[in-house]
């Protein structure tokens, strides 16, 4: 039975799930989009385990709300829509909190304590310093363009899939990733200059 | 590792585009699945990121609750329970009877009555104009479930009323000039000084004409009733 369901399509395993409450349905789909959805979180926000909060959220609230999925849509961009949205909730309200907050940052770094599994910057691989340097160039880019840009040029979706997740025409979802791709160049140039 | 293929518009930003397709991905924690299965098992939907939201909430609440409750303390408690908050800062109010409280003045009145009767009939007028500077108007439930109509006073000054009776007995002494109530009541009681004014010293002789004639006036009317 449950080698049957990991053939099935995720519209079809869904439909399992709603149909028939097949937790089994639901176990494979959180399998499937786990990871995808993790990257694309974690790329937007930035933080590990925030961003396991938000898919483990994600997930729950599809097991609650599995019903107002309808068959029409692709259930890949239903789930990301769940996740997008649930992921800018929380940059606003970290927003929010920073600003309401009496302490700068500076007063809110943890104590230091020497870490033994701390590697020197010298022995850094360039890849990972370059790798550092783009997520640290992706967060400064303003999060209307980021998420459209993460979906785009890291998760490949469409310009017709990513329309439908963010629920914005095509036209501005180009004119978004276009706008973000310039931010974001900008922001890199130094990396190239290397 | 498949070949890019990139529209018009996306040319210009290959490198970029390439730069970000390198990055690695970030896979979710191995206990993710079991974690999220026993949260579905125990039915526990509390969703992580909203639960912070509440307790944000819960921190800026207490000032305006407290703003909210000054407010409402400041307008919508009434004055009388201020005044009875502190038992200590007010003696005690006495809890007589009107019923009882008359008794008792009729009983004082007879006792005097018997020893001198210019006295007693003194005292009587005092307790008359007492009573009549008085009236029982107000019924106040005490805390303790006790009723007591309260006596409130008057405003008429006593010093500036006249018995005219007692003027005419000379029981009346003049105490005080500056007043023409105390020159006339007896000069008992102070009261404030109320400017000078032209003293008329046949004031007892005219009052006397017209009590002779206002007696004269009832004691025909008398007669003629009687006819």
């Amino acid at each position: 039975m449950n080698k049957n369901l990991s053939s099935l399509k995720d519209e079809e395993l869904i439909k399992e799930f709603q149909d028939n409450n097949t937790i089994e349905a639901y176990e494979i789909l959180v399998k499937r989009y786990k990871d995808p959805l993790m990257n694309f979180v974690y790329r937007f926000l930035g933080d590990k385990d925030i961003c396991t909060d938000v898919v483990q959220d994600t997930m729950i609230k599809f097991y609650l709300n599995k019903d107002s999925y309808k068959s029409f849509a692709k259930f890949s961009t239903w789930i990301y829509t769940i996740a997008g949205n649930l992921a800018k909730n929380e940059l606003k309200r970290r927003k929010r909190r920073s600003f309401l907050s009496l302490h700068t940052d500076e007063d809110e770094a943890p104590v230091q304590i020497e870490d033994k599994t701390f590697v020197a910057p010298d022995r850094y691989t360039d890849g990972e310093i370059k790798n550092k340097m783009i997520q640290k160039a992706l967060l400064k880019v303003k999060p209307v363009y980021r998420e459209v840009v993460i979906l785009r040029d890291i998760e490949a979706f469409s310009y017709e899939e990513i329309a439908d997740i963010t629920g914005l025409s095509i036209g501005t979802v180009k004119s978004r990733i276009n706008r973000g791709r310039t931010q974001l160049q900008k922001l890199l140039k130094n990396i190239y200059k290397e | 590792m498949g070949k890019n293929f990139y529209n018009l518009e996306e040319t210009e930003f290959k490198e970029t585009i390439d730069k970000l397709k390198s990055l690695p991905k970030v896979d979710a924690p191995d206990n993710f699945e079991y974690n999220l299965m026993v949260k579905i098992n125990n039915k526990n939907f509390e969703l992580k990121t909203e639960k912070k939201k509440i307790s944000f909430l819960w921190k800026i609440l207490p000032a305006p609750a407290v703003v909210a409750a000054a407010v409402l303390a400041f307008f919508f408690i009434p004055e009388q329970t201020i005044e009875n908050s502190s038992l200590l800062q007010f003696s005690p109010l006495q809890v007589i009877d009107s019923a009882k409280q008359a008794e008792l003045t009729s009983q004082s009145a007879v006792v005097d009555f018997g020893n001198d009767k210019n006295k007693s009939s003194f005292e009587e007028t005092n307790i008359n104009t007492e009573q009549k500077n008085t009236v029982n108007n107000k019924i106040k439930v005490q805390p303790n479930d006790v009723v007591v109509k309260e006596k409130t006073a008057i405003p008429f000054d006593p010093s500036k009323q006249v018995d005219i009776d007692k003027f005419i007995n000379g029981k009346a002494v003049n105490s005080s000039p500056a007043s023409p109530a105390n020159l006339v009541s007896g000069g008992e009681k102070s009261s404030n000084f109320e400017g000078f004014i032209i003293k008329n010293k046949d004031e007892r002789d005219s009052l006397l004409k017209n009590k002779s004639k206002e007696d004269s006036l009832s004691a025909k009317s008398n007669k003629k009733g009687v006819k």
